[in-house]
């Protein structure tokens, strides 16, 4: 008889209990890390008048990132000049990212620069997934000897990293 | 001639006998016989094909996640007919890594033919929702032993920004009640 009442208490017990499943979700957003330019080629007259060559806007480049801290790098392969051989022409290149201020930290690009050595562009905000944009300027100072004539090339390369 | 008066006897014992024994029965079968059969009461229960769900998400900013299939539910009803069943998020349907935060949001599709128990039109029934609050089925029949299936869908919609790449988590909780 005892046996019995358990099991009914039991069996009532188990009636009335609530039953629950627990999922663990987990989403894994992608990482986006993006620099792209434009025009992957430049290709500039140099009259050998001894003007200077003044282009605000030579190239775009566009910056995408899911990050929020992030630095793009620029380097160049002949430490900021163009060469012919051994002959060499100096030139300076800019970032305007005055249109995003509040996106950007640090800019050590805001004015003509020589890249003698890597030089950066410290961001503090993700960009929106269209990206943001940015003019790249390009000079060659005044010059007073001419520049032995002919191509001059360098390749500049610019990376963006997660800070 | 005593012999056959003590024949006569027993002949007329016997037929009163079987003249009485159809009363007797008759007695017998005019009594009642209180009868009770206690069915015990058994619980519903939820269970799930899988319990974690890892989901990769493009963060592109054009490319939405949506699984009309994350997951198969299986709900038994036990011995009640009346029963409800409730789903609920931890982070109010979002997941989270942090402070950063994505929005997600379910569908339960019947996937078992012929069941006809379900109450009104749940709107996680009728498309997707964000748990923002506790989502609700309401049912009103038994599922049969085997119970019956949902196909527990998951969506993320395409956002214009990035989301902050990484892991983001939250816990989902399905919970089988009956009053």
């Amino acid at each position: 008889m005892k046996k019995f009442v358990v099991f009914l208490v039991i069996a009532l017990v188990a009636g009335s209990l609530a039953w629950s499943a627990t999922i663990g979700i987990t989403v894994n957003a992608a990482q986006k890390l993006e620099v792209t330019v434009d025009a992957a080629t430049w290709t500039i007259a140099l009259d050998n008048t001894g003007t200077a060559i003044d282009v605000p806007n030579q190239g775009q480049l566009t910056v995408k990132s899911s990050k929020a801290s992030y630095t793009v790098t620029f380097t160049s392969t002949n430490s900021g000049t163009l060469n012919n051989g051994s002959y060499t022409i100096p030139y300076k290149v800019k970032v305007d990212t005055s249109s995003w201020v509040a996106g950007v930290a640090t800019n050590n690009l805001s004015s003509y620069t020589q890249l003698t050595t890597a030089k950066t562009i410290v961001f503090q905000l993700r960009t929106p997934t269209a990206g943001k944009t940015f003019p790249i300027g390009f000079n060659i100072e005044a010059y007073t000897d001419y520049y032995v004539d002919g191509a001059y090339t360098d390749t500049i390369t610019i990376s963006i990293a997660q800070s | 001639m005593q012999v056959k008066n003590t024949a006569e006897c027993n002949m007329k014992k016997y037929l009163t006998l079987l003249l009485l024994l159809p009363l007797a029965s008759i007695a017998v079968h005019s009594q009642s016989i209180g009868v009770t059969v206690i069915a015990a009461s058994v619980g519903g229960s939820i269970s799930m094909d899988s319990y974690v769900w890892n989901i990769a998400f493009a963060n592109d900013g054009v490319t939405s996640y949506l699984n009309d299939q994350q997951s198969i539910m299986t709900i038994k009803s036990g011995t009640k007919k009346n029963f409800h069943v409730d789903f609920s998020s931890q982070n109010l349907g979002y997941v989270k890594q942090g402070s950063n935060q994505i929005p997600y949001f379910l569908k339960a599709t019947l996937i078992t033919s012929g069941y006809t128990g379900i109450v009104g039109t749940p709107p996680i029934v009728v498309g997707y929702v964000q748990l923002t609050s506790t989502q609700t089925i309401t049912f009103n029949k038994r599922t049969g032993g085997a119970g019956i299936q949902f196909s527990i869908g998951f969506q993320i919609p395409a956002y214009s920004e990035f989301y902050e790449s990484g892991n983001y988590t939250d816990v989902l909780t399905i919970s089988y009640a009956a009053p």
